[in-house]
């Protein structure tokens, strides 16, 4: 079954974390736009609006919050943004949810359950 | 009461000194009290004098009032014969009649007179008609007695009162020879005779008989021819009752009768006492005694006149003897002060001068006084001590130059503006002779008056040393605990960093490893493709991982060792350690530790027993006696020793713990300020020590029951021996 929402753009500084998020993501029928800095995303994410975002926090030059504030502010208020991050404390995802992103995962992640967690953060079956 | 004050022990000082009252200055004031004492003795001996004087007055007058009284008694009594004279010459017979008249007014009136008698003279011719004519006179049985054949009889004829002296009616007072003896006087020499004191009638009864001559016709006749012309009648005689009438003669006391005593003698006869005064002592010698004669007659009896005992006794002149005395000593004492006045003065200052020189001359304090140009005018000997400057050098030498080149200008511009006669105070650093800097903290006044500053100065330079010492120390402890929240900080950063680097290349080994573990690649490509990224990530953390140690030995000088050491004895052993430290006999320990001999604990030796006397010497703050319980676990599910250590209870210890936050540094640190007896920093530090051991460590108070602190530290059970095989 085809998905409603399939197009996801990567937002990962990480060469190696992000091949493996665009392998695992493509093999889960998305189809995945991956990018190494926030900026350049940002750009392609305003001109094709993709279903979901997947971005890392801790990015190189905008970090992802700030592309948070930047989709939300331009009217991307549906748009599934999901944040990434390796600092998984206590209170975060509270913390992501109160920013405006839609869900989080944290790393490292489960390959097996990573493609059914953005599913269902994107609200997809 | 003893001097208390700076003055009064000066002034008593100046009192004992001796220079003031030297006989140079002070001689006159001697003269005087010789003079003084001069005239103390004349004094004496004038009131003495006066005293004398007045109490010979008194006696005197006493004693010519007594004789007086006596004198006056006797002319009374000659009175009476007289008169009786007087009046029988009138009558050319004398007749009994008359007689008796003029007789009895006396006798009646006076209890001295015993007989008022008259005693014809009768020859032996005459006898008969005598006696014939005397019983005519209406006395029937009138007889001359004693009976005796003589020239001449002197019968007592008329006789006043007859009721008590009819027997001595017809009594021949010739037959005694005193009597006789008196009326042949009084015959010839025609006067008023007497006896002395003779026995009258009864040896109880004596008296005087005085006689009046009485001639048979009142023709003046020479006495020699009375015998041949016989004129002579006969006498009249008066008997007096001697010591009644000295008795009556004194019975009207007067004041001074009690300032004498006196006795009456009879001088005729055997010089026997007649009468006495009733306070006369025989053995007593007077003050002062007067002989008085008194004529009775042609008689005279002897009047002793004594002062009674303690007459005219005075102490008026030895009174006055010491008064004048003290007078004497007063105004020496008060010429001397005159004399001395200046000189005590002088000398006061003298001393309160030194006195104040020796206080500033041993004072550790610079004291001295500098002109309005800042040259030295005195300093006294603390700049030896402070400065290694002799004092005589100082002097001349300007305050100014004294000063460090940095500290005058400012020293010149606070003097400058300070007020006339207000001190001020400022800290200025002055090199020592000795190439040194001291600080010296100085306050001056500056007095326009008298054209000088007056300094007072004090070393400062340990106090600012330490001063400085504590500002850089607490610098070096705000810096110091600026550098603890920095490697806190840089080394909770790096964790964090480390964790998110960790995690980040976990994510891509873990992925790549479940994705080639699930087979989920599409070619030999892919497959080496994730085994080369696995591998990458890997790699990343390797090199982090070595990063990693060098972090751990950032801020220390070395990595604390552990050892591995037999947890039970280990732990008896710091116990004991740490009681022996604070040497209370009256506390002891009870160990239960419960299969804990197979354990062994992952310490280092050396922060334990640091740990454990400071907790130990901590929780027994106030404890006089008690038993710490000791209870050691072993938790092996998380490889650790569980120890918990019940102390005594301490109310002081629970209050502290109920406030003791170990957890957090910060309120910890604010807690230290009022941790008076190091009970909190002690914890904190053994919590520290604990903590840098792997191990944990929290407190409680249980009241009453006493508080509990738990520790854990690593352990691990002891590896069971191999028997080696052969």
């Amino acid at each position: 079954m085809q998905n409603s929402k399939n197009t996801v753009c990567v937002i990962e500084d990480n060469t190696s974390i992000r091949k493996l998020f665009v392998m695992i993501l493509t093999k889960g029928g998305f189809t995945v736009t991956d990018f190494e800095a926030g900026e350049p995303a940002l750009d392609w994410i305003f001109e094709n609006q993709p279903d979901i975002v997947i971005t890392d926090i801790m990015l190189p030059d905008v970090n992802g919050t700030e592309i948070l504030t930047a989709l939300r502010t331009e009217g991307f208020k549906s748009m599934t943004i999901i944040a990434l991050t390796a600092f998984a404390r206590q209170g975060d995802q509270e913390k992501y949810l109160t920013m405006g992103f839609n869900g989080y995962i944290s790393k490292p992640i489960d390959p097996q359950s990573f493609v059914s967690e953005v599913k269902q953060i994107a609200g997809i079956e | 009461m003893m001097s208390n004050t700076y003055d009064s022990v000066l002034r008593e000082a100046a009192k004992k000194g001796t220079s003031v009252f030297s006989f140079k200055k002070t001689y006159p004031a001697y003269i005087v009290l010789v003079l003084a004492l001069a005239a103390s003795v004349i004094v004496w001996k004038v009131v003495s004098s006066s005293v004398e004087a007045s109490n010979r007055g008194v006696f005197d007058k006493a004693s010519a009032s007594v004789v007086s009284r006596i004198e006056t008694q006797v002319r009374d009594h000659e009175g009476i014969l007289k008169s009786m004279e007087a009046v029988l010459k009138e009558f050319p017979v004398l007749t009994r009649d008359v007689f008796e008249l003029y007789a009895s007014i006396p006798t009646k009136t006076r209890t001295t007179i015993q007989s008022v008698t008259f005693a014809e003279y009768v020859t032996k011719e005459t006898l008969d008609d005598f006696i014939f004519f005397a019983q005519s006179e209406r006395f029937p049985y009138y007889d001359v007695h004693p009976k005796g054949n003589k020239p001449f009889y002197f019968p007592a004829f008329y006789v006043m009162p007859l009721e008590q002296n009819s027997k001595f009616q017809g009594f021949d007072l010739s037959t005694d020879n005193e009597t006789l003896k008196a009326i042949e006087e009084c015959r010839d020499a025609k006067k008023l005779t007497s006896t002395g004191e003779i026995q009258l009638r009864k040896p109880d009864l004596h008296g005087f008989r005085m006689f009046m001559p009485v001639f048979k016709d009142s023709t003046k006749v020479v006495a020699s021819e009375l015998k041949t012309k016989g004129l002579f009648k006969g006498v009249i005689m008066l008997e007096v009752l001697a010591h009644e009438m000295f008795r009556v003669a004194l019975s009207q006391r007067v004041a001074t009768d009690t300032a004498i005593s006196f006795t009456i003698l009879d001088t005729v006869g055997t010089g026997k006492e007649i009468y006495s005064s009733a306070n006369f002592k025989k053995d007593f010698i007077p003050t002062y005694s007067q002989t008085f004669d008194v004529k009775i007659g042609n008689k005279a009896f002897n009047i002793q006149v004594h002062s009674i005992p303690g007459f005219g006794a005075s102490n008026l002149p030895l009174l006055a003897f010491i008064g004048s005395v003290i007078t004497s000593l007063l105004l020496f004492a008060f010429t001397i002060s005159i004399l001395t006045a200046r000189s005590r003065a002088e000398d006061l200052a003298e001393r309160a001068t030194r006195s104040q020189r020796r206080i500033v001359d041993t004072s550790q304090d610079l004291i001295g006084v500098i002109g309005i140009d800042g040259v030295w005018k005195s300093i006294n000997g603390a700049v030896q001590l402070a400065l290694s400057m002799n004092p005589e050098i100082v002097v001349g030498k300007s305050f100014y130059d004294m000063i460090l080149d940095d500290d005058k200008a400012k020293v010149m511009k606070v003097i400058s503006e300070a007020k006339d006669e207000e001190s001020t105070t400022f800290d200025v650093r002055m090199p020592s002779s000795r190439g040194e800097t001291r600080w010296i903290s100085w306050n001056i006044t500056v007095s326009k008056t008298d054209g000088l500053m007056y300094a007072i100065g004090r070393d400062v330079t340990e106090a600012k040393l330490a001063q400085e010492q504590i500002r850089i120390k607490g610098k070096q402890l705000e810096l110091s605990q600026q550098y603890t929240v920095e490697m806190s900080s840089f080394q909770s950063l790096f964790l964090s960093d480390a964790s998110f680097f960790f995690r980040t290349e976990l994510t891509g080994i873990i992925g790549y490893l479940q994705l080639l573990a699930g087979k989920v690649y599409s070619s030999e490509q892919e497959h080496d493709e994730y085994t080369a990224l696995a591998s990458e990530s890997a790699e990343a953390m390797l090199s982090r991982v070595s990063d990693l140690l060098d972090v751990a030995q950032t801020g220390t000088s070395s990595m604390i060792d552990f050892e591995n050491v037999p947890l039970s004895e280990t732990i008896t052993h710091n116990i004991e350690h740490a009681l022996l430290s604070v040497r209370n006999p009256n506390v002891t320990t009870l160990f239960s530790t419960n299969g804990v001999d197979t354990h062994l604990l992952s310490a280092n030796k050396s922060l334990l027993t640091q740990a454990f006397d400071l907790l130990i010497s901590s929780l027994l703050t106030d404890v006089q006696s008690g038993t710490i319980d000791v209870n050691v676990e072993i938790n092996s599910y998380e490889q650790v020793a569980e120890l918990q250590l019940l102390f005594p209870p301490s109310d002081s210890i629970s209050a502290v713990i109920d406030k003791l936050q170990l957890a957090d540094h910060s309120k910890t640190l604010i807690n230290l300020a009022s941790d008076t007896d190091d009970v909190i920093l002690k914890i904190a530090q053994a919590q520290s020590k604990i903590k840098m051991q792997r191990g944990t460590l929290s407190i409680d108070s249980l009241g009453k029951d006493g508080n509990v602190v738990m520790i854990t530290l690593p352990a691990k059970k002891i590896a069971a021996r191999r028997r080696k095989v052969a």
